[in-house]
């Protein structure tokens, strides 16, 4: 006999599962339609349209684009190369440079990479053109020379210089987890350091050196901002279609010429993943015991000159370039002469102050949605196994490899009637900025996910709850720190990353990156200074103020077990 | 029977795991699952709680069918082999946790964790994290846990193989004690043949899916069933005496003894190990070797010829 209570706590019980269970199933379907809607379908707007023609289905337009348009397409294919080996070889040097390094001064140069990562990517160019340019600094103010800074060279050097820090920052991710029983094999066998170095660290990560070299390849391909910036008469595929687009708005030919890009990006893409697997197989795993200090295995001989002399080289470029934009937002020229002044900063504020507002709200709710997207996706697709579950994996990666470009345009061309017209409102910057980093996201979260394990799951429900409750009390909590890293993630792009923007953008409600563009553009280098600076500082804070609360209160130790 | 398990068969990948399983357990009591790894103990033991669906056939608690109901429902409560103590919560809360779906009032709850956690002798860890605590710990943690709930049923899923071997020890007495003092009936699932001696009213040896044997632990010793029983419950000797008889039995059956005449059979050292409070001497006896233990310090040689005596009989005999 069971006793009233009893049967209360049951029926109760029961109640209130149901409704979970109705949530539960809710954002399943929920998250499904956001994926095909807002991934799937726009990027089949693009292929759709650049076959599409009155009459039917049709090539011409690709027949038109190889015929007449090889020199774009060599164009690119050129700079893309020389830009993907020249920052592969700096970053290896560089990455390596850091690693055998002691941890404090470690520290220091592994972070002055980061600034890379919140910088906007036009960042070098602008600095080149200040320094470099007709009125440069360097060549003008200090040697008296008025060269042409733009054409194809310029492209190629500031996207080494941009991309090394990105790679070496991969590089150094890696090289860090090489098992360092090995470098003392290697010693104990009698191997000098540089023989160390280069028998056993280099072939180690061998295989991401080469994702170093395509996804290198592929940015370059992909990159309008540089080449528009500084390329002066230099055109390739890019920069047609930032033309077709912002000058003629032919959406059927830049559709067509994002065709051109996806195909070799999303090859790529599925290349580096396998590499990048490879990769893993050899390396320790994350916060492992073999992780030993490296400092006392740096290479000597010509392959340390080598790497030091490589560094000190992108370091100084880089000390430079950050340099000269702090330096130029707060200064003016007068007479030749260098003078402290706010102007850059009054004009700043007088024209484009509300655009950083802006780009901080709409960076805020990108990283707090885009990460909850993110993690519930991740949730559902490694945890609880939804059917189908690695072709919404692959879905939400196409986002992230294909061209920001390509991605915008079928933005535009998706919700620009209705009954989803977007066009034009903050909702489409919004939402193309979620789903285009969503995959960092899910990534983070699923490798936080395999740490957890999955008995935690079944004991929650053994003791009574119910998934959602599960998900709620126990996964959500234990994951904060991919949370965390989804979050700086998605707010950091938000605020920096050019991409689509460009393209979704109305002139009624210009974002920082936007405006700073504009500048460099129309020649205003102070202020387009002094907007770097700014939008570099904001997005550092932010970040910095997050991370401190989420890391702030803490409940126990970690305690992960690793059976089952 | 309390909890009856009727014919539960289950496959994974037309791979049957486990076959037409039957036993029952009395209220109060503590059955032992033993067998290698691999041999479906611990995927009888989920079906129990819940956690897979027999494809077949029926589990009964009090007569009443729970096959198909969710561990949610189910008046079973598991301890993990990985204790799945929640990292995010103190040991409070985790001890808490299942109390929050069974209607209690927050005050009620904390009253109620802290006399289990008093019960198994951690209230002064209270409010540590569960990385702040030993392993020991963390299992008496799992345990309230469990416990705290009031299931009909307990299952442990080997629940000592983390720990180190003499905390395995003090451990098993602990979990032996907790249980008495709770009455609860116990399935506890482990591959250590010793562990299920000292914690066991029944042992139940697995094998191939199949229960070879259900009883208590001097039965399942003493009288086995089969072969693979007795075998995975201890070594045994085989090997043939002076008289042409074919000898089973147990290494504690035989002594070794100087006077070579007067014995069963004559073996020669091959290997001699000492343990202590014994040796362990191989002997080959012609073409089998054989295993003694011997208290008595006899001090031999490896090749040295002795002779085999069986002392009080062979008490461990094959039923079948």
């Amino acid at each position: 006999m069971k006793s009233k209570q009893e049967v209360k706590i049951t029926r109760e019980q029961s109640k209130g599962s149901r409704l979970f269970i109705i949530i539960d199933k809710l954002m399943i379907i929920v998250l499904i339609v956001a994926i095909l809607l807002f991934i799937l379908y726009p990027i089949l707007c693009v292929v759709l349209r650049s076959v599409k023609t009155p009459t039917g289905i049709s090539f011409s337009i690709y027949q038109e684009l190889f015929g007449k348009n090889k020199k774009l397409l060599w164009n690119s294919v050129f700079v893309a190369f020389l830009a993907g080996v020249f920052s592969t070889l700096l970053s290896v040097a560089v990455a390596s440079f850091v690693v055998f390094l002691k941890p404090k001064a470690k520290a220091i140069f592994s972070t002055f990479l980061l600034i890379t990562m919140v910088s906007p990517p036009f960042v070098s160019s602008l600095a080149y053109i200040q320094l470099f340019g007709r009125r440069g600094s360097i060549t003008h103010g200090l040697l008296g020379l008025s060269l042409n800074p733009y054409g194809f060279i310029g492209v190629v050097i500031m996207q080494t210089i941009y991309f090394s820090s990105l790679n070496a920052l991969l590089l150094i991710g890696l090289l860090d987890r090489v098992d360092g029983n090995l470098l003392q094999a290697s010693k104990d066998l009698g191997g000098k350091n540089s023989s160390t170095y280069r028998l056993v660290l280099l072939p180690l990560i061998k295989p991401a050196i080469f994702v170093c070299f395509l996804l290198s390849f592929i940015r370059s391909m992909a990159d309008y901002g540089t080449p528009v910036v500084i390329g002066g008469r230099y055109e390739n595929l890019a920069t047609a279609i930032y033309m077709q687009l912002v000058g003629f708005s032919n959406l059927e030919k830049s559709a067509a010429m994002n065709v051109l890009l996806l195909v070799p990006a999303i090859i790529v893409f599925i290349f580096y993943r396998y590499l990048m697997k490879k990769n893993e197989r050899w390396l320790a795993r994350e916060n492992s015991e073999a992780k030993v200090e490296k400092a006392e295995y740096r290479p000597g001989g010509f392959i340390g000159f080598l790497i030091i002399a490589l560094s000190l080289l992108f370091y100084s470029v880089m000390t430079l370039q950050y340099g000269s934009i702090f330096l130029n937002s707060f200064s003016k020229l007068k007479k030749g002469k260098r003078h402290f002044s706010l102007e850059p900063f009054q004009n700043m504020m007088n024209r484009s102050a509300d655009t950083f507002i802006r780009s901080i709200t709409y960076a805020l709710i990108v990283a707090l949605v885009g990460s909850l997207i993110g993690i519930l996706l991740s949730y559902y697709i490694d945890r609880r196994k939804i059917y189908l579950g690695s072709f919404w994996d692959f879905v939400v990666t196409i986002p992230y490899m294909i061209p920001g470009s390509c991605f915008g345009i079928g933005y535009i061309l998706a919700f620009n009637s209705l009954p989803l017209k977007l066009t034009g409102t903050a909702v489409i910057v919004v939402l193309n900025m979620i789903f285009k980093q969503l995959s960092i996201t899910t990534k983070v979260t699923s490798a936080s996910l395999t740490q957890l394990s999955t008995e935690l799951d079944l004991a929650a429900a053994d003791l009574g709850a119910t998934k959602p409750q599960i998900l709620k009390d126990i996964i959500l909590p234990n994951i904060k720190n991919a949370f965390m890293v989804g979050f700086v993630n998605n707010f950091t792009s938000a605020m920096v990353t050019a991409g689509a923007v460009i393209f979704l953008v109305t002139p009624g409600q210009k974002i920082a990156v936007f405006t700073l563009f504009d500048a460099i553009n129309t020649g205003k280098y102070a202020e387009a200074s002094m907007i770097s600076t700014v939008l570099i500082f904001c997005t550092v804070v932010v970040n910095l103020l997050f991370i401190g609360l989420t890391k702030g209160k803490k409940k126990g130790a970690p305690y992960v077990s690793n059976i089952g | 029977m309390f909890l009856t398990l009727d014919k539960i068969s289950k496959s994974f990948d037309h791979h049957k795991v486990v076959k037409e399983l039957e036993i029952g357990v009395e209220k109060g009591e503590i059955l032992c699952l033993l067998g290698a790894s691999g041999c479906g103990k611990t995927t009888t033991l989920k079906m129990i709680g819940g956690f897979l669906k027999p494809d077949s056939g029926r589990i009964l608690i009090e007569g009443e069918d729970i096959t198909t109901e969710d561990p949610q429902k189910r008046p079973v409560s598991t301890v993990f082999q990985s204790y799945a103590l929640f990292p995010n919560m103190t040991v409070e809360k985790n001890v808490m946790y299942g109390l929050k779906f069974r209607g209690y009032k927050k005050r009620e709850a904390l009253k109620e964790a802290t006399k289990f956690l008093e019960a198994v002798g951690l209230k002064d860890y209270a409010k540590a994290g569960v990385g702040e605590i030993s392993g020991g710990q963390r299992q008496r943690v799992a345990l309230a846990r469990a416990l705290i709930t009031r299931p009909k049923v307990l299952l442990l899923d080997e629940p000592l193989s983390n720990l180190d071997a003499k905390l395995r020890i003090k451990m098993r007495e602990e979990i032996k004690e907790i249980q008495r003092q709770f009455g609860i009936t116990t399935i506890f699932v482990t591959h250590d043949r010793e562990e299920a001696m000292v914690i066991a009213d029944k042992i139940g040896i697995m094998h191939e899916g199949r229960l070879t044997q259900v009883g208590s632990p001097k039965e399942v010793y003493l009288q086995p069933k089969d072969e693979y029983t007795m075998g995975f419950l201890g070594p045994i000797n085989t090997f043939t005496t002076k008289s042409g008889k074919i000898i089973k039995c147990r290494p504690e059956d035989l002594s070794i003894s100087l006077e070579r005449e007067n014995s069963e059979a004559v073996g020669t050292i091959t290997k001699s190990e000492f343990l202590g409070f014994y040796n362990q001497y191989y002997l080959r006896v012609r073409e089998d070797i054989i295993l003694i233990r011997e208290q008595e310090n006899f001090s031999l040689q490896v090749g040295a010829e002795v002779g085999i005596k069986i002392d009080n009989g062979i008490k461990t005999k094959l039923i079948v």
